[in-house]
């Protein structure tokens, strides 16, 4: 069930095929009322780890931290080695390296300080407010935390994480940045 | 081992910065830099003043803390050619600022993190940081290199960059266990070799230098004292 609220409202109507018998008409269900057809063991195993799946997805929505023991069930599930933090590398080419470090240096230059890269993000108070890495963080002279993130034009991932670092600090500035 | 101070002005003296120079003259430097930012203040220009107190004496001066924006900086000098850099800034100093330093002055710069982990659930992340800046530029900005074992958010993560030293002791690097890779006792070690002796407060003599640079944002700053910052770090009250 929490994963049908996560996801919408619990008893909106889903489209689960056409009726052979009936040209033009679908099965329609309210989703929190179909059930899914499977032996009693299937269920059983599914609720277990459904149970203790909900606070793992509810800690990654929050940005909460996990550790790799808690996140057990997830990574059996997905088979993803998210959890396993292999930190993404300083820099993807050449062009965004030097493009970034020209981009510290003068803000450095300008009095920025609190400088963090590929680091989980902080606020200006220095309190972690997710645990995203934003390519490049500081604190400007009138104390606004600003948020980089160099993108290339073909990635297309740069809005999802500017819409992220925004919500973990709404005080902060974000600027997306693209490069070759 | 034991920190600066027994650890007794931690947060202040958990992340410290060394650069070559005097201390005066670096004092000076900054305070022309910051009167220079767009951001200054015309109604307060800032001030250089001389302390001649102890260490502990001096660092007093740089209270209360202050967020975000520091206010206060502390130059003090050393029985060595290195001066000693300490702010207010809550809830670490930022000795990492002494890179721009380091380059605009064209001299070393090291910046120093030492901070005892205090368990899984505890508000203190542990770390043993060392970074060396030159008047260069380098691969990473002007940083020659960085030895960083960090707890960051509950997730232990251990970097190098830059170029080996040849005093590193390289072959700890590849321990299986990556809090064995680098520690405090290994920090100390390297300072050491550089001529600095972080950790034992008879390093700190002669005059501080303080400079305090007030700005119109810094208004809005929330102003911590020394107690507040360390209960928020779950440690005692700290020097009275």
């Amino acid at each position: 069930m929490w994963l049908l609220r996560r996801t919408g409202d619990p008893s909106r109507r889903a489209n689960f095929g056409r009726k052979m018998s009936e040209p033009g008409e679908s099965w329609e269900f309210s989703f929190d009322a179909f059930q899914f057809p499977a032996c009693r063991a299937c269920n059983e195993y599914g609720a277990n780890l459904e149970e203790r799946t909900a606070p793992i997805v509810a800690k990654l929505l929050s940005d909460g931290e996990l550790s790799a023991r808690a996140a057990e069930p997830v990574v059996r599930i997905w088979g993803s080695g998210a959890v396993s933090g292999t930190a993404e590398p300083k820099s993807r080419s050449a062009t965004r390296n030097a493009q970034c470090q020209a981009d510290i240096a003068a803000s450095q230059a300008q009095g920025c300080t609190d400088f963090r890269v590929n680091q989980q993000q902080v606020d200006a108070n220095g309190v972690r407010v997710g645990t995203n890495r934003p390519d490049v963080q500081s604190t400007d002279p009138n104390g606004t935390r600003q948020y980089q993130e160099y993108d290339t034009r073909s990635s297309g991932r740069g809005p999802a994480h500017g819409t992220r670092i925004g919500n973990n600090d709404p005080a902060g500035a974000t600027t997306l940045l693209i490069v070759p | 081992m034991s920190l600066l101070l027994g650890d007794s002005w931690a947060p202040v003296t958990s992340e410290v910065g060394f650069i070559e120079g005097d201390a005066s003259e670096l004092a000076a430097f900054h305070a022309r830099w910051l009167d220079g930012l767009a951001a200054a203040s015309s109604e307060r220009p800032t001030q250089v003043t001389e302390l001649s107190g102890a260490l502990e004496t001096n660092l007093a001066a740089l209270l209360p803390l202050t967020k975000p924006l520091r206010q206060r900086f502390l130059f003090q000098s050393t029985d060595s050619a290195w001066t000693a850099y300490f702010d207010n800034g809550t809830p670490f100093a930022d000795a990492a600022s002494l890179s721009r330093v380091a380059r605009d002055v064209g001299c070393r710069a090291v910046r120093v993190v030492a901070i005892v982990d205090s368990g899984p659930s505890a508000p203190r992340r542990g770390a043993a940081i060392w970074e060396l800046y030159g008047p260069t530029k380098t691969e990473f900005l002007n940083y020659v290199r960085t030895v960083s074992l960090a707890n960051d958010g509950g997730k232990w993560r251990f970097d190098v960059g830059g170029t080996p030293q040849p005093f590193e002791e390289t072959e700890r690097y590849q321990a299986k266990r990556m809090r064995d890779r680098f520690d405090v006792e290994m920090l100390e070690r390297y300072l050491g070799a550089l001529g600095i002796r972080a950790f034992d407060e008879s390093f700190y003599v002669g005059s501080g230098w303080l400079v305090d640079a007030y700005r119109d944002a810094m208004a809005r700053n929330v102003e911590v004292t020394l107690a507040e910052a360390r209960g928020a770090l779950g440690l005692d009250t700290g020097p009275a």
